[in-house]
C-alpha cells in the first residue's frame, strides 16, 4: 500500500511538472495537430466538392423520385452520402499514421527524456533517495505521471479533431459525424496511439536516466527515439499498409453504416476497404504486439532500475 | 546507538575520502565538525545509507547499511537534510512537503495534514506555504529543507551543513529547532561552523581528511587548547608565521592580534581562555605539525 502511495505521490508531481513546464505538454499537442491535420487534410479539400455533388443530387427530380419509390427519404439519401466522406477520412489514416509513429518518436522520448535528470538538476534527487521509496516506484511513478499528462493533453487535440470533423459534415450534409466514424477513431486513439505514444514516453524517461543534465539527455532520447521508428515498423509493421498491426486491425473492421445503406440502394456491395485480397490480421496479432510492447519496456525498464541501484545506490 | 568501525571509503581509485573511521555516537545531538573536503559528507551518506562504503562496518539503530535490506530500514526511520539541497522551483512548499511526506509513507489524510501543519509552524513557514519556491530567499529553502527533513517523526535525523548561508537569527532558529528535536531522536549535525556545534553539542568530533582527529565533549577540545591560545598586541606588524590568527582588533596604540600557537619569546602576549572555535584550530594546527 506504501509502494503505491509512492507511486502516486512521484506520478502527481511529475504531472504537476508536466502541466507547469510544458516539454511534454508542447509535444502531445504538436503529435496531435500534426495527425489530426494528416486525416483531415485529404478528406477537407474534397467539401466543396462533396457539398456540390449532394446540391446536384438533391436538386435531380430523377433521382429523389427513384429513392422515393424504394421507401427512403431525403434524411436517409443525405446519410448514405456520408458514407464516402466517413470512408475517405477513416482511410486517411493509412496516410497520416506515419506522421504519428514519426512525431511521437521524434519528438516525445527528447521532450521526456529530461524527467530524471530535471531531479539532479534541482539537486532534489539525494533527498528522494534518502526515503524509503524504491529505485522501482520511483520509475513507475515518473512514468506514470508523464503517462497521465500526455494522455490528458491528448484529450485536446482529438476533441479538437472531432470538433472540426464535426463541422465539416454539419457544412456538408447537415448531418453529424456517423457513430461509426467517431467511435473508430476513438478506438484508434486508445488502442494504436496510446500505445505509441506510451512507448515513446517510455523509451524517452528511460534513455535519460543515465544522465544528469537536462540537455545531455535530449540527445539519448531522440537517439532512442529513431529506434523505435525501425523497431516498430520491423516488429509491429502490418503486410500490406504502412500501418501496424493494430492500426490495420481496426481499419479492416471498421464498418461504414452509411456505406452499408448505400450498397442497399445502389445494389452495388461496398467494397472491402483494402481491395480483394488484402492479408487479414487477427485479434492474436494484436494481443502479440501489445505483449512485446510491455515485456520490451518492462525488461528496459528492470534494466534502469539496475543501473539507477549500481550508479546511485538507488 | 551508531556503531562505525575501519570505514574506508575511496572514489574511484584514487580519492580517499574516509581513511579507517571509528566513531561511536549515541542519543541526543552529535557535532560533526571539520573543514571542507574533511569526508563529513562521505560519512554522513554512507550513515543514511546513500553510499556504499568500500570497507568497514556501519550499524545505525542496529542496522547494518551496508546491506539492502539495512538500507532500507534506515529510511524507514530517518530525516535528512543533504548539503547541497535543492527545491522544484514550479511547486509550493506545502506541495512539495505534502511530496516528501508521502514517500516518506505518512499516508493517512489526517495525519498527514498534522504534520505538515506542524513542521511548517516549527520552521516559520505557515504564512507562505502556498508560495511557489522560486520566490524564496535562501534562508527560507533551507528552513523547507529541515521541514521535509522533520516529516514521518524520524528517530535519526542527519543534517549537513544545515546553517549554511543563513542569517544569524535564522542559524539561532535553526540550532534551536534541532536541539529540541533531539529530545526525542538522534541527531547528526555535521558542519563547518563550530559556533553551531558549540551552541547545541555535548558530544562531538572533529574529522580532518578522512579521519577522526577528536572525538570527546567541547570542553574537551577546549581544553586541549588550553595555554595555547593568546592575545597579542603589536604596533602593526603581523605576528610570527607559525600562529594561527584568530581573530585581529584595531586598537590606539596599535593593533590587537588573538592567535593559536606558542608565541615564545613575546612579552606581549597574554594567555586568554579559549573558545571552541580556539580549540578546533588549535586541532587542525597540531594535525598539520604532525604531518
Amino acid at each position: 500500500m506504501k509502494t503505491l502511495w509512492q507511486i502516486f505521490a512521484v506520478a502527481r508531481t511529475e504531472f504537476r511538472f508536466g502541466l507547469r513546464r510544458g516539454g511534454p505538454v508542447v509535444t502531445t499537442l504538436l503529435i496531435g495537430l500534426v495527425l489530426g491535420a494528416g486525416i483531415l487534410i485529404g478528406p477537407l479539400s474534397n467539401l466543396s466538392t462533396s457539398k456540390e455533388d449532394l446540391s446536384n443530387f438533391l436538386q435531380n427530380p430523377t433521382v429523389i423520385q427513384k429513392w422515393t419509390e424504394k421507401g427512403y427519404t431525403e434524411d436517409i439519401f443525405r446519410q448514405t452520402f456520408t458514407g464516402s466522406m466517413a470512408y475517405a477520412t477513416v482511410f486517411s489514416i493509412t496516410l497520416a499514421w506515419f506522421g504519428l509513429l514519426f512525431t511521437s518518436f521524434l519528438l516525445l522520448p527528447a521532450a521526456t527524456a529530461t524527467s530524471l535528470p530535471t531531479d539532479r538538476k534541482f539537486g532534489v534527487a539525494e533527498l528522494l533517495h534518502s526515503t524509503p521509496m524504491s529505485g522501482g516506484s520511483y520509475l513507475a511513478g515518473k512514468i506514470l505521471g508523464v503517462g497521465v499528462t500526455v494522455a490528458l493533453i491528448g484529450l485536446i487535440p482529438l476533441g479538437l479533431f472531432f470538433v472540426v470533423l464535426e463541422w465539416a459534415f454539419l457544412d456538408a450534409f447537415q448531418v453529424g459525424i456517423p457513430m461509426d466514424v467517431f467511435v473508430f477513431f476513438l478506438k484508434f486513439a486508445l488502442f494504436d496511439g496510446l500505445p505509441i505514444l506510451g512507448w515513446g514516453l517510455t523509451i524517452g524517461i528511460l534513455a535519460g536516466s543515465a544522465f544528469r543534465s537536462r540537455r545531455a539527455a535530449v540527445i539519448p532520447g531522440l537517439l532512442a527515439g529513431i529506434l523505435s521508428i525501425f523497431f516498430w515498423l520491423v516488429a509491429f509493421g502490418a503486410p500490406a499498409m504502412q500501418l501496424d498491426v493494430a492500426a490495420y486491425y481496426l481499419l479492416q473492421n471498421y464498418h461504414s453504416v452509411a456505406l452499408d445503406t448505400l450498397a442497399k440502394v445502389t445494389g452495388f456491395p461496398s467494397p472491402p476497404l483494402f481491395g480483394e485480397g488484402a492479408p487479414v490480421i487477427g485479434i492474436g496479432q494484436v494481443i502479440i504486439m501489445y505483449l512485446i510492447i510491455a515485456v520490451t519496456l518492462f525488461i528496459l525498464s528492470g534494466l534502469t532500475r539496475l543501473w539507477l541501484k549500481w550508479k546511485e545506490n538507488f | 546507538m551508531i556503531t562505525v568501525s575501519q570505514l574506508t571509503k575511496i572514489y574511484g581509485k584514487k580519492v580517499q575520502a574516509l581513511c579507517g573511521v571509528d566513531l561511536e555516537i549515541g542519543d541526543g545531538m552529535f557535532g560533526m565538525v571539520g573543514p571542507n573536503g574533511a569526508g563529513k559528507t562521505t560519512l554522513m551518506r554512507i550513515l543514511a545509507g546513500l553510499l556504499q562504503p568500500t570497507s568497514g562496518k556501519v550499524s545505525v539503530l542496529g542496522h547494518n547499511v551496508t546491506t539492502g535490506r539495512g538500507k532500507q530500514a534506515i529510511k524507514e526511520v530517518l530525516g535528512y537534510l543533504p548539503q547541497e539541497l535543492g527545491l522544484y522551483p514550479d511547486l509550493s512548499a506545502l506541495e512539495f512537503l505534502e511530496y516528501v511526506a508521502l514517500l516518506k509513507g505518512v499516508t493517512g489524510k489526517v495525519e498527514r495534514k498534522k504534520q505538515l501543519d506542524e513542521t511548517l509552524e516549527l520552521v516559520g513557514l505557515t504564512q507562505d506555504a502556498r508560495r511557489r519556491l522560486r520566490t524564496y530567499s535562501g534562508g527560507m529553502k533551507r528552513r523547507v529543507g529541515i521541514a521535509q527533513a522533520l516529516l514521518g517523526r524520524p528517530q535519526l535525523l542527519i543534517v549537513d551543513e544545515p546553517t549554511s548561508g543563513l542569517d544569524p537569527e535564522e542559524r539561532v532558529r535553526v540550532r534551536n529547532l534541532l536541539a529540541e528535536m533531539s529530545a526525542n531522536c538522534t541527531v547528526i549535525l555535521s558542519t563547518h561552523i563550530v559556533e553551531d556545534v558549540s551552541q547545541s553539542c555535548n558530544d562531538l568530533a572533529v574529522i580532518n581528511l578522512g579521519q577522526v582527529l577528536f572525538r570527546g565533549s567541547p570542553g574537551e577540545i577546549i581544553d586541549k587548547a588550553r595555554d595555547h591560545v593568546w592575545n597579542l598586541t603589536t604596533s602593526g606588524e603581523r605576528p610570527d608565521a607559525g600562529l594561527t590568527v584568530v581573530s585581529t582588533m584595531q586598537l590606539a596604540d596599535g593593533v590587537q592580534y588573538r592567535v593559536v600557537g606558542n608565541p615564545l619569546g613575546t612579552s606581549k602576549a597574554v594567555s586568554v581562555e579559549p573558545s571552541l572555535e580556539d580549540g578546533y584550530i588549535w586541532l587542525m594546527k597540531q594535525s598539520r605539525t604532525q604531518g
